[in-house]
């Protein structure tokens, strides 16, 4: 009776550890043939982000911030390569839509949105936290 | 009047599960973006008005613009219609409206008006703000612009076209409503415009010309909408003009290989895609392809070679090249 018992349990041991197993094996996408169209100008839309990124976190008055804010800019530009694509191209379109503003009135409020878009950077990159939204590390990230 | 779209959904389900701080927060960066959006007055005004880009002509009106009124809601259907006859196709405000208008929003939703230049075998190119919508006005493209009549928290959405301007009176010459010809002070456009956060699109022919201010991104995304949209010849002749454009750049011939290549021609495909390799040696995504459409032709030592180079470059597509290298040996 006990020894059924045992051969019982471990079957059913057996049978959950390959459904573990199975499940947590890395879902492979890949087949073969031709890669889309569509992820062609994805990946290559992520790749032109990744460029605008860097050359914002490689501006003379962005490290500035950066430091004024306590983190060392060679740090925080090895951290943004590790955004996600998706990440990467909603920072390049703030970045990019950055008022390029003339005078006095534009250059405050240019320094302004500056500020904002490294505190959004540096919260992305868990430096600081001052936008709820990034919040990377969250059990339900967006 | 009119009831263009809503554009908070995507704010509404990006906020949806966060916690009550959170929501704080939020509200708090967008009450700052409103303040400092309120400080901001009209900077692209006077940087038109005050220091203009070089080469920008101080006035300019597409008086060939064509002209549909509207009708109750039907501001989008109506600046459409006359954006896509203004390419040479004839059509009404009626005959797209299905296409175009949702009734529950009363309304037309901004990637509605982009699917249905795509359907029509057109590019909706956007414009990056007031600068670049100039400029396209400029070199005789209007502009379809989402308005907000009314202000943040009463949005009143309006699609207009944007035909000309005067720099030297600041004013914007508009076809909007049911007026053929509204002129608006530059401020005041730059006021409603902005709170539609500077959305605009020209509407292009795939034949080109290529509008000045578009990246090759923009261009290859709207041509690959139009293939997605069916209009596999009007796509084809996008990722051409693209071709001639940009002369070194590899993803119009990719495209155009994959295009040729769901069409069965696998000929044209290879010499496509043999174009792109040439262009970008180091492209993974297009020696991958090439490898692929060697197989189908039985040219198996070459496709062997190319998905090697493929896998070596170690690149974003590697599990690809990877499993059409398996298929080339194992088949």
């Amino acid at each position: 009776m006990l020894q059924t018992q045992t051969k019982f349990f471990r079957r059913v041991a057996l049978a959950l550890a390959m459904a573990f197993t199975m499940a947590s094996l890395p879902i492979v996408p890949a087949s073969a043939g031709m890669i889309a169209t569509d992820q062609i100008i994805t990946q290559s839309q992520a790749a032109e982000a990744r460029a605008v990124v860097d050359s914002f976190m490689a501006r003379d008055e962005v490290k500035q911030e950066l430091q004024a804010l306590g983190v060392d800019p060679a740090e925080a530009e090895s951290r943004v390569g590790t955004l996600s694509d998706a990440e990467a191209v909603d920072l390049a379109q703030k970045i990019q839509d950055l008022p390029a503003g003339q005078g006095a009135i534009g250059a405050i409020v240019g320094a302004a949105v500056l500020i904002f878009v490294v505190l959004l950077i540096t919260d992305l990159l868990g430096f600081t936290s001052v936008f709820g939204f990034t919040n990377k590390g969250s059990a339900n990230p967006s | 009047m009119q009831q263009a779209m809503l554009k908070s959904d995507f704010a509404i389900r990006r906020g949806a599960h966060r916690g009550p701080l959170r929501l704080v927060w939020a509200m708090g960066a967008l009450v700052a973006a409103l303040l400092l959006g309120g400080c901001a007055g009209t900077p692209m005004t006077d940087r038109l008005t005050q220091s203009p880009p070089d080469g920008l002509p101080a006035q300019i009106e597409l008086t060939d613009t064509p002209f549909f009124p509207q009708t109750a809601y039907y501001c989008g259907p109506a600046t459409m219609a006359a954006l896509l006859e203004g390419t040479g196709l004839e059509t009404t405000p009626e005959a797209i409206a299905g296409a175009l208008f949702t009734p529950g929003r009363s309304g037309t939703l901004q990637s509605d008006v982009i699917a249905a230049a795509r359907r029509n075998g057109r590019l909706a190119i956007r414009v990056d703000g007031m600068l670049d919508a100039f400029a396209e006005v400029a070199d005789g493209r209007p502009i379809l612009i989402l308005q907000n009549l009314g202000l943040s928290i009463a949005p009143q959405w309006h699609y207009a076209l944007l035909i000309g301007y005067d720099l030297d009176r600041k004013q914007a010459i508009l076809r909007s409503g049911t007026t053929r010809r509204l002129v608006n002070d530059l401020s005041l456009l730059e006021y409603t415009w902005a709170r539609g956060d500077f959305w605009g699109i020209s509407v292009n022919r795939p034949e080109g010309p290529v509008p000045a201010t578009a990246t090759l991104t923009d261009w290859m995304g709207e041509a690959a909408g139009v293939e997605r949209a069916g209009r596999h010849q009007s796509a084809a002749t996008a990722y051409l003009t693209a071709a001639r454009h940009w002369p070194t750049a590899a993803q119009p011939w990719l495209a155009l290989g994959n295009l040729e290549f769901s069409a069965g021609d696998l000929a044209q495909s290879e010499a496509a895609l043999r174009n792109a390799v040439q262009r970008a040696p180091d492209n993974d995504a297009a020696l991958n392809n090439l490898a692929y459409v060697l197989l189908r032709r039985d040219q198996r030592d070459e496709a062997e070679a190319t998905a090697r180079r493929a896998i070596a470059l170690d690149g974003p597509n590697r599990a690809e090249a990877e499993a059409t290298l398996a298929e080339i040996l194992g088949d």
